[in-house]
Order: structure tokens, then C-alpha cells, then sequence
């Protein structure tokens, strides 16, 4: 019997609307990747800017590339560097936050303090600053987010190891004989990670748009990729003649950062074990 | 014979670097729990039982006096040494912050199995099964998480796991108050077969009634102090202490 991903309840209504948003992205981009003819690459100078056609669904940018294909092939790119940079976030937070947990008090009370410090600036302030610092690029631009956006989750990791250290399993569980390694993987672990998913999966539409934003005011992806911040940074230059260069990349990151937001309140209500129904 | 587990002197004190301070949760507390006992410990909520249950499992260090584990001295080593491990075994009044939420039940059953003799696999499996038939808990259940169970079957679950390393004795803290009443008589007719089976018990418990189902010896505690000992019917029967007779005299209107 699994207890945590069985329906124990229909879906709830933002269940569905997660589902529908991530759902509609996934068949445009697929319909760009699989179907289109065009390259996301492919110059054709006759069709530059052209609007919405049956040829061309969301139109072409200034040098006649299909804006379908670009995002579509921009949506891999984006959607990875997200989930990589939220797994990056969630395995510092349980690495460092679990180590801090069980440290000494002065170890612990300074690894806080500087999260204290972090958390203090506003997480795309500070992902700007360190972006600028490190040179414009995607990855650069990754890096700056996980700084940002780590302290958070060590935070989290930290309170949640420390409040599971005092309940009587891990007591019974110690006083048994059992190590730091076996309480660890076996009571803290499986506690915590449940709830290191849920904040990852809520934050990668908060990382989507914050990669987006440094590549929207250029710290980020560089053109020519069809990174979705870079592109809609690309066809705000044009964007009172051009609506739509600007508009269907920026829908792209709403609808895809709304449905793994809701997903994320989707999971939380499923892994909750609390909540499951009994057998 | 000599006791499974003694304690001599014994006292516990919290908090406070200067006397003044310091809380004495258990003062002086000298008694013997001879092996197959059934040993009821009853007092007011703040008397200091739980304190004393917690030190004679090793769980806590005493601030002076000392136990004794089959004649010898408790040390931290010996405390930490399997054989003490495997024979004395706790259960925690709370089931649900007891057990971990996403250790599969059977699993949960054999860790000190596990941890202390080292049990893995299809014995670990088999042992898992036994227990549970054992205490009547349902085999579908084996492979379910503890939130699945209700508040009696955990508290069974945490009993079987406390058995898993054939223990010579068990300390139970409050391991009915949380249940309701006809849950409670079923979990205390399981500890009453425990212990004809040959299992010592040594029942923390503020409540007389379930004390006298199943005790054969009680201890009275009050402010950290053991005001009257003896056998249950001498005690039940005849209280000397004026604190034991207020107790027993307000169960018996209660009862």
C-alpha cells in the first residue's frame, strides 16, 4: 500500500487549473518541437515580424525566426534550469540546514546569522547584484538564483531537523543503539523531504520568473537563445508595433510559473500523510 | 532473586546552577523490581514518575544515587551495551509522536531487533509477523504507516516494538491515558498475558484502578518522594500513609 500519492480525494479545483496550465504549455512546445517546420534558428528575412498567421501561430521576430518554435525550444531550456536550480536549493538546504541542526551551538547560531543576512535582501536584488558580479550568462545567472534562494530552504531544513530531534521516535530510535547516520536516513530524511519537495516544487515558477527577469534586463541567457526571459527582453524593444514577440513568451512563464505554483499546493496536499484516508 | 532493575538513593533534579533553582523531580527513591514483577508506580500528575520511569530506562542520567541492572552498577557504558538494550524496553504514553509517521509498521515494530541484534530481511520480516499476531494488531497492517492505525492499535504497535528483543522488563509511561476506556481495559488485558507470559512490567500510572488490574507490588509516589510500598493488596487494602489513603479513597468513589 503506498500512502502518499493515492487520490484519497477528487482533485481539488487548482489541481486542475495546475494540470490545464502546465498541460497547454507542454502541447504548444510540443506542437513547436514535434510538428512546426520551422528551426527556432531559421532566418527568413520576408517574414520578419510578421503577426499571428496560420503559418506562423504566435508571428516571427525581427529576423523572420518563428516565435513558436523559439519557445517551444526555449521551454526544455528554461523548465531544466529551474528544476535544477530548485534541486540545487533543496539539497543545500537538507545538507547544510541538517548539518547546522546538529552542529554545535556557535556553528549554528553563525550559519543562521548569515542566513538572517541573505534573507534580509530581497532574493532578486541580491540574485541581480551577484549576477552582475559574475558576468551576464546562463549559468552565471543560475548561480546567482541558488545564493538567493538557498538560504530559505537551509532555513527550513534546519527548523524541521531540529524539531523532529525531540520527538520520542528518534529518542526510542536512539536509545536502542541506533547512529547519527541511521536517525538520520531513516527518521530525519523521510520526515523532511516531503517538505523539501513541496518548496521546491513551488519555487520553480518563482525561479522560472527570477531567470527570466535577469535575462529579461540582460544578466541572464544571451541571444541568441530562446530563453524565455531573453526573447521577451528581445520583442519589448519592439513591443508598440509587435505585440505579440513580447506577449506569447511572457505568457509562456505565467502560465507555466501559475501551474507549478499550484502543483506545488497539489503535492503538499497529497504527500501529507495526515491527510490520506485510512485503508 | 536478584532484581532486573534496582535503584538505590536515587535523585533527579532540573534546571538551576545554584540550589535554589534547581527542581527535584525524584528525591531519595530506593526500589527493586524483581524479575516476571509486575510493578505499578502511582502519583499525582508532577510527582516525579515519569522522571523516574525515564532514568531507570537510561533515558536520562540521575543527579545522584544509582541503578542497578542485574546486581551491577549502571554505567553510560553499560547503559549503552546491548544487553541492557534488550532487556529493558520503553513505551512512551503518546503512540502517535512515538512512532515515526512514514516508518512502515513492520518496520517499525523490529527496529530494536534491528539495531540491537542486528535482524534484517526475511527474519526481520517473520519477527514483524509474529508480533503482530501476537497483540492481535491486523497482518494487512504490516506494510501501512502508523496514521492508518487507531489510537489502541498504535499503542499495541509501540508494545510490539518494545517486545521485539524479548525484554526482561518493560517501562510504560501513562500507556493507557491517552485511550478510551474500553480500548484501555483491551490494552491492559494484553499487558496482564504479557506479563503471565513472563515479561516484568513496570506501569507508571496516575490512575489507581488501572494499577490494581494488573499489579502484584506498587510503589506510592508524591513531590518525588516514595511515601508508601508493599504488595497491591496490602497498599489497596490498607494505606498508611495519609496520602495514599486520600488517593485510593478518591478512586474508590470514582470506581
Amino acid at each position: 500500500m503506498t500512502h502518499s500519492l493515492t487520490l484519497a480525494r477528487p482533485l481539488s479545483a487548482s489541481t486542475m487549473i495546475a494540470a490545464a496550465c502546465l498541460l497547454l504549455v507542454t502541447l504548444a512546445c510540443l506542437f513547436g518541437l514535434v510538428w512546426s517546420p520551422f528551426a527556432p534558428d531559421a532566418i527568413d528575412l520576408s517574414q520578419r515580424l510578421s503577426p499571428p498567421t496560420a503559418r506562423h501561430w504566435f508571428g516571427t521576430d525581427e529576423l523572420g525566426r518563428d516565435l513558436l518554435a523559439r519557445i517551444a525550444h526555449g521551454a526544455p531550456l528554461t523548465v531544466a534550469a529551474s528544476v535544477a536550480t530548485v534541486s540545487a536549493c533543496a539539497g543545500l538546504g537538507v545538507f547544510i540546514g541538517g548539518a547546522s541542526a546538529l552542529a554545535p551551538r556557535w556553528v549554528d547560531a553563525s550559519l543562521m546569522r548569515a542566513c538572517d543576512i541573505m534573507l534580509s535582501i530581497p532574493a532578486l536584488v541580491l540574485a541581480m547584484a551577484l549576477a552582475a558580479a559574475l558576468g551576464p550568462g546562463l549559468v552565471n545567472a543560475l548561480v546567482a538564483v541558488i545564493a538567493a534562494r538557498a538560504p530559505a530552504y537551509v532555513r527550513l531544513a534546519r527548523n524541521q531537523t531540529l524539531a523532529l530531534r525531540r520527538e520520542a521516535f528518534v529518542e526510542a530510535s536512539v536509545s536502542n543503539g541506533a547512529s547519527g547516520l541511521y536517525v538520520l536516513r531513516h527518521h530525519i530524511a523521510p520526515n523532511i523531504l516531503p517538505v523539501m519537495l513541496i518548496q521546491a516544487v513551488s519555487d520553480i515558477g518563482g525561479v522560472i520568473l527570477a531567470t527570466a527577469a535577469l535575462g529579461f534586463v540582460g544578466l541572464g541567457a544571451q541571444p541568441p537563445s530562446p530563453e524565455w526571459g531573453a526573447l521577451a527582453a528581445s520583442g519589448r524593444l519592439f513591443f508598440l508595433d509587435c505585440w505579440w514577440y513580447a506577449v506569447f513568451p511572457g505568457f509562456a512563464v505565467v502560465l507555466t510559473t501559475l501551474g507549478f505554483n499550484l502543483l506545488g499546493d497539489a503535492v503538499r496536499d497529497g504527500l501529507d500523510p495526515r491527510r490520506a484516508a485510512r485503508p | 532473586m536478584t532484581p532486573v532493575l534496582a535503584a538505590q538513593n536515587l535523585c533527579v533534579r532540573y534546571g538551576g546552577v545554584s540550589s535554589a533553582q534547581a527542581h527535584t523531580a525524584v528525591n531519595d527513591v530506593t526500589i527493586a523490581i524483581a524479575p516476571g514483577m509486575a510493578f505499578g508506580l502511582i502519583g499525582e500528575s508532577g510527582s516525579g514518575k515519569t522522571s523516574l520511569a525515564r532514568t531507570l530506562a537510561g533515558l536520562q542520567a540521575p543527579s545522584a544515587g544509582r541503578i542497578l541492572f542485574e546486581g551491577n552498577p549502571l554505567t553510560p557504558d553499560a547503559i549503552r551495551a546491548s544487553a541492557f538494550r534488550r532487556s529493558i524496553q520503553f513505551v512512551y504514553q503518546d503512540s502517535a509522536s512515538a512512532l515515526n509517521p512514514r516508518m512502515a509498521n513492520w518496520r517499525c515494530a523490529t527496529e530494536p531487533a534491528h539495531l540491537i541484534d542486528g535482524l534484517t530481511g526475511d527474519a526481520r520480516r517473520a519477527l514483524a509477523e509474529t508480533l503482530f499476531r501476537r497483540l492481535r494488531l491486523p497482518t494487512a497492517a504490516l506494510d501501512g504507516f502508523p496514521h492508518a492505525l487507531s489510537g489502541g492499535q498504535r499503542q499495541r504497535l509501540a508494545l510490539a516494538r518494545a517486545l521485539s528483543t524479548s525484554p526482561r522488563l518493560i517501562i510504560l509511561d501513562e500507556p493507557t491515558s491517552a485511550l478510551d476506556a474500553t480500548i484501555q481495559a483491551a490494552i491492559l488485558d494484553e499487558l496482564l498475558a504479557l506479563n503471565l507470559s513472563g515479561v516484568g512490567l513496570l506501569l507508571i500510572s496516575h490512575d489507581v484502578a488501572v494499577v490494581r488490574h494488573l499489579c502484584t507490588d506498587i510503589a506510592v509516589m508524591k513531590d518525588g518522594e516514595i511515601v508508601e510500598t508493599g504488595t497491591a493488596e496490602a497498599v489497596l487494602a490498607q494505606p498508611q500513609s495519609v496520602y495514599a489513603q486520600e488517593l485510593i479513597a478518591a478512586a474508590m468513589l470514582e470506581g
